[in-house]
């Protein structure tokens, strides 16, 4: 087993692996940039160090320094949380070159998939729905037209760097296309460090559903099933639940099949996810595989009662899954919140600030991951994350009033939250009836927030 | 008639625990509750939620924390030997600078955002002027008070450098990074301990700067 663990992250996911790593006995290094001196999830370490100023790309990003880091405080392990290098193939290969473990995937696998069209290709040789789209990337407008055309407007242009929702842009009509493409490419070097386009094209009314994948060192992979995470904004998940309502058995067992059937072909070691395009006519279609843990993982922790970063913990050990694909049990059904320091009613902009006052929920069926407490700052520095709220019921229906319950309970003083947004959705007819796609959210804002208003909750 | 920023000042520097102040109508009345606080696991958190409240050390020796202490970093045995050249200069004595890193963010510019309660570096050195330089890590590193073991270390107490000079060695990952005077002036304060871990940002030296108008 690993003796002692550097999370190379901050906030919610640190004290959850920082969490992990107490309950196993591991100790643990925390790192923090001076934003994040003092802490509540440095406090939760065995020791921390800072490691830089403020700024992400100084401090969390900083290969160098986290490894550093790591090596100074005699760590033989980098839990790399998500976000940050959890997906820099460059930083798991620098840690394996100073012999420390890098608690994910191998550089060469996090290299594969993190290359979008790459990973398209993989899906389409193991005979996984694809989403229509370009058959590799695109070359010059005039290539980009054609493939286009054939598609069908609207299309998608997607960075083959990008993922998680990034480097993605909508061209709806043929004279948009050129100016679009230019647009993307600047974008997308600016951001990933590489200007690669592939087209996809734009499915409407689309659910996302997602499997959790768990592999481990001794060629056993095994799914935990799916997660919904159709309710989005401005293509970040807002509410993701866990199993998907929309997913009848049948579609269940093909979906989870193809997602093993893409980790087997690269033999899939620790924790990871597929995400698929599911069509309001029950289609599916890959989309993308992420090679670490995701923000939504409570979810699936919920319903088969796996803690999913001991496992993560555990492979990276060398240690095999204890348990095989018969042994995992769906009970119930669970939903996640994410609370968001942003303001809705002003375009969602993240509003740094201090809490003053804060209850969180609880009781029966209720888990919150969060480090926010009051006097906590949020810094403008990092996500706008705050806290993540996930209640889990018998069914669909208890799960919904059960998180309605909890979010009457949450309460956050002196700062600006969606809180009164997510609540608003968990009244929605839309939601109830599970009528949703990945546009819901933005369509209904003004009547939500029109709402709101007269609760005077905003 | 005293101010109550004056007040506040004094029951500060006098470390008092209460005070009372009436003049013209108004009483004033300062007041240090203690604390009582329970934690199991977590002295650090627990410190931290209640927003420093609490007295002493927050975060001990970190030599102590790790099971394998002693064989560990930060308090090893570096290539210089234990408590070899140059260990923390002006140690003891004088004052206490409150926090060691809400000092050092002043001095860099950074935004003085650190939470209360994080002083993690307890480290209690001579009573530094308020227009002294610091001179904090940048970035996280073994520090090194000479060029090699045994040589004299390239800054002490007392003494004068002139900007650019080396002030000491910071290594990380095999390379060192060498700590220069930003000013001309002379060492009021060393906190840098030879062979000690430094995180970013920690305290290494104060310079009274030749140009300081005193």
């Amino acid at each position: 087993m690993l003796r002692r663990v550097l999370v190379a992250n901050r906030g919610e996911i640190a004290a959850r692996i920082l969490r992990a790593c107490r309950e196993m006995n591991i100790e643990t290094v925390a790192i923090c940039s001076e934003a994040d001196r003092g802490a509540l999830f440095t406090t939760l370490a065995t020791r921390s160090v800072c490691i830089g100023p403020a700024s992400a790309a100084q401090s969390y990003l900083d290969q160098q320094a986290v490894l550093n880091a790591a090596l100074l405080t005699g760590c033989d392990a980098i839990h790399p949380g998500f976000g940050f290098l959890s997906e820099n193939a460059e930083f798991a290969a620098l840690t394996r070159d100073n012999g420390l473990v890098f608690i994910g995937p191998s550089p060469e696998v996090i290299a594969l998939l993190g290359d979008k069209d790459a990973a398209r290709r993989l899906a389409r040789e193991q005979g996984i729905p694809v989403v229509p789209g370009s058959q590799g990337l695109v070359g010059d407008a005039e290539a980009a037209e054609q493939v286009a055309g054939q598609l069908g407007y609207p299309v998608l242009l997607k960075a083959a760097s990008g993922g998680g929702g990034r480097g993605i842009r909508v061209v709806a009509e043929p004279g948009e296309l050129s100016s679009q493409l230019a647009e993307a490419r600047a974008e997308a070097k600016a951001c990933f460090g590489n200007d690669d386009i592939y087209i996809e094209k734009l499915i409407t009314a689309p659910r996302h559903i997602e499997v959790q994948i768990l592999g481990d060192s001794h060629g056993n992979q095994i799914h935990l099933g799916e997660r919904d995470c159709t309710l989005q904004r401005n293509r970040q998940k807002v509410i993701e639940e866990a199993p998907a309502a929309a997913v009848p058995e049948e579609l269940h067992q093909r979906m989870t099949a193809d997602a093993l059937r893409a980790a087997r072909a690269v033999g899939y070691e620790n924790a990871g996810t597929v995400e698929f395009i599911l069509t309001p006519d029950g289609e599916y279609y890959f989309i993308e595989m992420n090679t670490r843990i995701q923000v939504e993982h409570p979810v699936t922790e919920m319903i088969t009662g796996i803690n999913i970063v001991r496992e993560q913990i555990r492979i990276a050990s060398a240690l095999p899954l204890e348990f095989s694909q018969a042994d995992v049990r769906f009970e119930g059904h669970a939903i996640e919140c994410r609370i968001n320091a942003e303001d809705p009613a002003h375009g969602f902009a993240p509003c740094p600030g201090t809490i003053e006052h804060l209850h969180l929920p609880s009781g029966f069926g209720v888990r919150v991951d969060t480090v926010a407490h009051p006097g906590y700052i949020i810094s403008p520095y990092y996500d706008s994350l705050l806290a993540k709220i996930i209640v889990h019921g018998r069914n669909r229906h208890e799960a919904v009033l059960r998180m309605r319950r909890a979010l009457e309970e949450t309460l956050f003083t002196g700062i600006t939250t969606n809180l009164g947004l997510l609540y608003m959705v968990l009244y929605s007819p839309d939601f109830l009836y599970n009528r949703i796609d990945t546009g819901t959210v933005e369509r209904n804002l003004d009547t939500m927030l029109g709402a709101l208003k007269e609760e005077v909750m905003l | 008639m005293r101010s109550p920023e004056e007040l506040a000042a004094l029951f500060e520097s006098h470390n008092l625990t209460r005070l009372e102040y009436e003049e013209g109508g108004v009483r004033l009345v300062l007041e240090r509750q203690p604390v009582n606080i329970q934690y199991l696991g977590y002295p650090a958190a627990a410190s931290h939620l209640t927003a420093g409240a609490t007295s002493g050390q927050l975060l001990g020796d970190a030599s102590t924390l790790f099971s394998d202490a002693g064989a560990g970093v930060d308090g090893r045995v570096s290539a210089f030997g234990a408590g070899g050249v140059g260990g923390a200069d002006g140690a003891g004595g004088g004052g206490t600078l409150v926090s060691n890193h809400a000092a050092g963010n002043q001095a860099a510019g950074s935004p003085s955002g650190s939470p209360v309660g994080s002083a993690a570096n307890n480290t209690t050195f001579s009573a530094i002027n308020p227009s002294d330089i610091l001179v904090t890590a940048p970035l996280l590193g073994i520090i090194y008070r000479s060029a090699e073991p045994g040589s004299e270390p390239y800054a002490t107490v007392g003494e004068h450098v002139n900007a650019g000079d080396v002030l000491c060695l910071i290594e990380a990952m095999k390379t060192f990074n060498q700590v220069t005077a930003p000013v001309g002036g002379t060492i009021t304060a060393a906190p840098a301990e030879n062979g000690r871990l430094a995180e970013y940002g920690d305290l290494l030296f104060a310079i009274a700067a030749d140009s300081a108008v005193r």
